[in-house]
C-alpha cells in the first residue's frame, strides 16, 4: 500500500533549482530515510511532501489525494511534523504543549476531553516524560525538548510522522532515545514515518528503506542494504569509505576510511 | 477545569479592583467631594434610585460630566491598548512588540496634525473630523506597512517589524516637517501627539465602544491559535493552522483597537507593551486567562495613570504619557533584569 506518492517535483528558491523532478513512492507502515549531503535539498523535499511550498511543481500524494487539495486542518489529523530544534523554550509547561498536538481534532472553542487527557497521559508516560509534565519547557534541556515535540506529534495521532533531522543537536544517549520511541511508536501503530537525518548509521539502524539525495535529484533509492554501498555513498560524499556490520542489528554501518 | 476556575477567580479579584478603582478615582480630583454625597450621586444617576436631592448641581456635572466620563473613557482605552498588545506580542512572538509597532501612532499624529494644520475650521463631521483624520491616518499608514512586508503572499515577523519602522521615520519626517511650518499650532500638535484624556465626554466613550467590544470579541476567541502560534509558525502550520491569514486577521484587528484608540486620545505609550508582560508574569503564558485579564489589568492601569495625571499638581494637567512612560520604564527594567537573570 502507498502512503505517499511523489510525482515530478521541482521546486526553485531564489531562481536556483533544489529539487529537479523527484519521483518515488513511499509504503505505508514503513519507517522511510531520507539522506543526503548538504544542500542537496533533504530538508526542502521533506517540506515539500508536507504542503509548505505552494508554488513547487510536480504532485504529491497523500493516500491518492493531492496535498494541495487537503484542507489544513484535516491535512494536520493526517500528518505531523518533528522540527530539527525541538520546542523552543517557552513558559508553557510540557503538559500544555503536548496537549496542543490535539488542536486539528478539537472543535473551534472545544477544549481537550478527558479521553484527550488520557491520551496525552499515555504518551507522556510511553516517551518517559511524565514527571516533566508540570515543567515549563525553558527549564529543559535540548534533548527533553526534543521528547516534548515528539510527544505532542504523537499525541496529533498522525499516520505519517514526519521529522526532520531529530538527533542534529542531541547527545547519543538522547540520540538513541528519540529514535527507539519512534521506532516503537511506528510499529505498534503500523504508521509511515519519514525522516530526514543526517546520521547515516542511525539511518540504517532505524529505517526500513532510504533515499540518497544528491544535487537536488535522487541518487540511489531502496532497501538499507541496497543503500548503504560503499560506491553509492562515495560518490555523493566525496570521500572513502568502509562499510562493516552492526553486531547485534545486522544493518550495514559506515567508517570513514581514513 | 482548572484552568477554568484560575481564569475565573482572577476575572473577579481584577473587576473588583476595577470598580474600587473607579470609585476612589471619582473621589480624587481638585474638588473635593464628600463620600457620601458622591454614593448618593452615583445611586441616584446610574441605578435610579429615587433620592432627594441633597447635593448640589455643581457636584453632580463633577461626578457626572467630568470624571465618570473620562474614567470610562480611560478605562475603555487601556483596555484596547493592552488587548491589543497581547494580541501583538503573541502573533510577531517578539517581547518588544505594542499596538504601535506597525506605525499606526505615527500614521495618525500624521492625520492629526494634518487636521489641525489644515482643516481647523472644517467642520464637517463635527467634532469628529480630527479623530476621523486620525483613524484613516493610522489605517493608510498599516496598509502600506502590510504591502511592504509582503512577499509571495507572506510576511515574515521581523520583515513586518522593520517595515513598522520605516513607516515610523517616514512618517515621522514629514509629522516633523509639519510641526516645523505649524506656527500657532505647533503646542495643539505636540499636546495631541502626547495624548490626554482631558475634554472628552460620553460620547467619545460610546464612539469606542463597539470598536473595544468587536475587537475584543475576537481576539478572545483566538486564544487557541495564538496559543499555537507560540510554538513558531512552522510547526502552527503542521498544527492546521492557516498562519498567512490568522496573522493578517489578528494583526488588523489588533492594529484597529489601537488606532481607533489612538484617533480619540492620541498616542499613549507603555500600556500596550508594560500590561501583558505583567500579566504574563503572573499568570502564565496561556492566552485563554492572559487576553482577558490583560484587558482588565489595563484598565486599572490607564484609570490610575490617568487619576494622577489629572490630580498630582492641582489643577493642573500632566500629560498622561509622562505616567505611563514613568511607571512602565521601571517596571520594564525590571523584567530586562530578571529576564538576563534568569537566563532568557
Amino acid at each position: 500500500m502507498v502512503a505517499i506518492e511523489v510525482r515530478q517535483l521541482s521546486y526553485s528558491y531564489l531562481d536556483k533549482e533544489v529539487l529537479s523532478k523527484v519521483s518515488f513512492t513511499i509504503n505505508r507502515a514503513e519507517s522511510f530515510g531520507i539522506i543526503g549531503p548538504n544542500g542537496s535539498g533533504k530538508t526542502t523535499l521533506l517540506r515539500a511532501i508536507t504542503g509548505m511550498f505552494p508554488d513547487m511543481q510536480g504532485e504529491v500524494l497523500l493516500n491518492g489525494k493531492a496535498i494541495a487539495k487537503y484542507r489544513k486542518k484535516e491535512l494536520a489529523k493526517f500528518a505531523a511534523f518533528v522540527e530539527q530544534e525541538g520546542t523552543p523554550p517557552l513558559a508553557f509547561t510540557v503538559e500544555e504543549i503536548v496537549s496542543m498536538g490535539r488542536y486539528p481534532w478539537l472543535k473551534p472553542f472545544a477544549e481537550p476531553s478527558l479521553e484527550d487527557y488520557r491520551l496525552i497521559k499515555e504518551t507522556l508516560i510511553n516517551l518517559d516524560i511524565w514527571h516533566l509534565r508540570e515543567k515549563p519547557v525553558y527549564a529543559l534541556s535540548g534533548g527533553e525538548r526534543q521528547m516534548v515535540s515528539l510527544a505532542r506529534a504523537i499525541v496529533q495521532e498522525p499516520e505519517v510522522l514526519f521529522l526532520d533531522e531529530p538527533t542534529t543537536y542531541l547527545d547519543i544517549g538522547h540520540q538513541s532515545m528519540v529514535m527507539k520511541h519512534v521506532r516503537k511508536w511506528q510499529k505498534e501503530k503500523k504508521a509511515t514515518v519519514i525522516m530526514v537525518l543526517h546520521d547515516l548509521n542511525l539511518a540504517a539502524q532505524y529505517c526500513d528503506r532510504l533515499l540518497l539525495l544528491n544535487k537536488s535529484s535522487i541518487q540511489t533509492i531502496g532497501t538499507v542494504q541496497e543503500v548503504m554501498k560503499e560506491h553509492n555513498l562515495e560518490m555523493v560524499y566525496k570521500t572513502k569509505t568502509v562499510m562493516i556490520e552492526h553486531p547485534i542489528s545486522k544493518t550495514p554501518q559506515i567508517l570513514l576510511a581514513n | 477545569m482548572l484552568k477554568q476556575k484560575k481564569l475565573i477567580s482572577w476575572i473577579l479579584i481584577l473587576i473588583a479592583i476595577l470598580v474600587i478603582s473607579v470609585f476612589l478615582s471619582i473621589l480624587i480630583g481638585s474638588v473635593n467631594l464628600p463620600v457620601g454625597t458622591t454614593i448618593r450621586i452615583l445611586l441616584h444617576n446610574l441605578l435610579g434610585f429615587d433620592l432627594p436631592q441633597t447635593w448640589t448641581t455643581g457636584q453632580e456635572a463633577i461626578v457626572m460630566n467630568l470624571r465618570l466620563p473620562r474614567i470610562f473613557l480611560s478605562i475603555v482605552v487601556g483596555a484596547m491598548l493592552s488587548i491589543s498588545g497581547v494580541a501583538f506580542q503573541g502573533v510577531l512572538r517578539n517581547p518588544l512588540a505594542d499596538p504601535y509597532i506597525l506605525g499606526v501612532s505615527s500614521g495618525a499624529a500624521l492625520g492629526a496634525a494634518f487636521t489641525i494644520l489644515f482643516l481647523r475650521n472644517s467642520q464637517f463631521v463635527g467634532p469628529f473630523t480630527l479623530p476621523l483624520f486620525a483613524f484613516f491616518g493610522g489605517l493608510i499608514s498599516l496598509v502600506l506597512v502590510m504591502l511592504l512586508a509582503s512577499f509571495k503572499n507572506r510576511r515574515n515577523n521581523e520583515t513586518l517589524i522593520l517595515a513598522g519602522v520605516i513607516a515610523q521615520s517616514f512618517t515621522g519626517a514629514i509629522l516633523s516637517f509639519l510641526i516645523a511650518i505649524s506656527g500657532d499650532q505647533l503646542k495643539s500638535i505636540v499636546f495631541w501627539m502626547m495624548g490626554s484624556l482631558a475634554n472628552n465626554d460620553w460620547l467619545d466613550v460610546w464612539v469606542l465602544i463597539p470598536y473595544f467590544l468587536l475587537g475584543m470579541i475576537y481576539l478572545v476567541t483566538q486564544y487557541k491559535d495564538l496559543n499555537v502560534l507560540a510554538l513558531g509558525e512552522q510547526a502552527a502550520k503542521h498544527l492546521g493552522i492557516d498562519v498567512e491569514k490568522k496573522k493578517i486577521y489578528i494583526l488588523l484587528v489588533a492594529s484597529m483597537l489601537a488606532t481607533s484608540a489612538v484617533s480619540i486620545v492620541g498616542i499613549i505609550g507603555f500600556v500596550g507593551l508594560v500590561t501583558p508582560h505583567l500579566i504574563r508574569l503572573l499568570t502564565g503564558p496561556d492566552h485563554r486567562i492572559l487576553i482577558p485579564i490583560s484587558t482588565i489589568a489595563g484598565a486599572i492601569f490607564l484609570l490610575w495613570a490617568d487619576t494622577l495625571a489629572r490630580s498630582v499638581i492641582p489643577s493642573r494637567e500632566i500629560p498622561i504619557g509622562v505616567i505611563t512612560a514613568f511607571v512602565g520604564a521601571p517596571f520594564f527594567a525590571y523584567l530586562l533584569r530578571r529576564g538576563l537573570r534568569r537566563g532568557n
